[in-house]
């Protein structure tokens, strides 16, 4: 083979072993999860820090933020970040979080999305409103354009159930 | 989960899972091992086309929590000095969200009551047929060889059994405690045992310490069941002369003396030679029982070759006071 086919088999290999990697793309998305811990401390002040996440245990609180950075060499428009809500993870009420971003989520594995308040589900064939277990996705809705090499970050808590 | 299991103690665990009944509606969280992965996706437009990316999969794997409850079945047990055997019936609880070995053990030194009971040989058992107390069937325990492995929510009926020392006063208490133990280990909440987990994840006492106990209670007590039987005749003449055809009416009073409970105490009385019981004479405390076998506390007994009078009491200790037993027979 070609030194050019190589290189591009060892690409493609990568490619195929780094499945957790984000996407190539004009948007660099990374997602980071941590754990809050919270302590009490030698002035008996409690304090909450972010850990990582290697120890989580049901009842705990984790973090879920997530990164954007335009990589690329124009703004992009309407971006619109979803991020899935875990069955074993249950929203913390209040938690989302976007500098100016619209929040919305999803009670149907991310078709439909409202804003919370909105959202019903039907328990014993009548609607009520959509409690923290219902919700499934979590969405926000950035306003305005992101120009090259601008950076922001959306963010929610949850509870491992 | 501890390397012991995973080795010479694992074919007697196996055998015992049979014995381990999940317990329904105790909710200990998201099982131990369990990876939660999560995937953000953006979608954006660029020069107005528009384009999806996925981030990197962020991965949390779930640590095993090691929690375990303790709780006594039992009633207060009633004893004499010198009784053996005498089982104290408790529950097991995994209330962690991983497979986790327990190990038992009895604690009889309380500094509280006023005796301590001493653990049988064996002392603790498997109430492996269910029935609350010590049965053929029930296995005995041996620290080590068949410590229970318990899913998450299940539990496992544990019999501790205790002898009871002579010498002691009426109305002393013993406490006998059944201690559960995780295997992985205990701690304040939070201590952690690295990759000793299900699976090998992190294992983390939770809030019970993994280390929990509950005691029952041996009360002495030397319960003595009296009954007093008096009798009056009342002759078809208007005298008490005990004639043919004059009525013997018998009055029994039973009542308890001492601390403790006279269980289940049942007054039987065989209706004397040459006599015939009056039908629906019987009563207890003024209020008639009928002859029949029914619902009521007494009857009649003509099952055997001599008929005779049965009063169920009940469970009677001294507080309740005099009980009353009336019947009449008539002189053949």
């Amino acid at each position: 083979m070609t030194v050019k086919q190589f290189l591009l088999a060892v690409a493609g290999t990568m490619i195929l072993s780094a499945g957790a990697a984000a996407q190539e793309g004009k948007v660099e998305l990374r997602t980071v999860v941590e754990k809050e811990q919270t302590t009490v401390n030698q002035e008996g002040e409690t304090v909450t820090k972010l850990v990582p996440a290697d120890k989580v245990v049901p009842g705990d609180v984790v973090i879920y933020t997530v990164t954007y950075t335009n990589v690329a060499d124009q703004a992009v428009e309407n971006i619109v970040i979803t991020n899935p809500i875990a069955d074993e993870l249950e929203y913390v009420f209040d938690s989302a979080f976007a500098p100016g971003a619209d929040i919305s989520f999803s009670v149907d594995g991310g078709n439909a999305f409202a804003s919370l308040d909105e959202l019903t589900v039907n328990r014993d064939g009548q609607p009520v409103p959509a409690s923290a277990s219902d919700l499934t996705h979590i969405r926000w809705t950035l306003d305005g354009q992101l120009d090259p090499g601008a950076q922001g970050f959306a963010r929610f808590r949850a509870r491992l159930n | 989960m501890t390397g012991f299991l995973k080795k010479s103690g694992f074919l007697a665990i196996a055998a015992l899972l049979s014995v381990i009944s999940p317990v329904s509606g105790f909710a200990v969280g998201t099982t131990a091992g369990t990876d939660i992965s999560n995937t953000a996706s953006v979608n954006y437009e660029l020069a107005g086309t528009p384009v999806t990316q996925q981030s990197n999969t962020v991965v949390i794997t779930v640590a095993e929590t090691l929690d375990v409850a303790v709780v006594l079945q039992s009633p207060q047990r009633t004893v004499s000095g010198g009784d053996t055997n005498v089982g104290l019936l408790f529950t097991v609880t995994n209330t962690g969200n991983g497979n986790e070995v327990f190990v038992l053990s009895v604690d009889n030194t309380d500094p509280a009551d006023d005796f301590d009971p001493l653990a049988a040989t064996p002392s603790i058992y498997f109430d492996t047929d269910g029935s609350g107390d010590l049965s053929v069937g029930d296995q005995p325990y041996t620290p080590g060889t068949n410590d229970p492995l318990l899913a998450p929510d299940a539990s496992v009926a544990i019999i501790v059994l205790n002898d009871i020392p002579t010498g002691l006063n009426n109305g002393d208490v013993g406490r006998s405690a059944l201690v559960a133990a995780s295997a992985t280990g205990t701690g304040a909440p939070g201590t952690l045992f690295a990759g000793q987990g299900d699976n090998g994840v992190d294992a983390v006492t939770g809030t019970t310490t993994a280390l929990q106990q509950a005691s029952g209670e041996y009360i002495v007590s030397d319960v003595t069941l009296n009954a007093l039987k008096a009798s009056t005749v009342i002759d078809p003449f208007g005298g008490n002369s005990p004639v043919p055809g004059a009525t013997i009416r018998y009055t029994i009073t039973v009542s308890v003396t001492g601390t403790g409970t006279a269980a289940a105490a049942v007054f039987n009385d065989a209706i004397p030679a040459n006599t015939n019981y009056t039908d629906n004479s019987l009563s207890l405390n003024a209020a008639a029982l009928s002859d029949q076998v029914d619902g009521d506390a007494g009857e009649l007994d003509t099952s055997g070759a001599v008929p005779a009078v049965i009063v169920r009491l009940g469970d009677l200790t001294e507080a309740d006071g005099d009980q009353i037993i009336i019947f009449e027979v008539v002189i053949d």
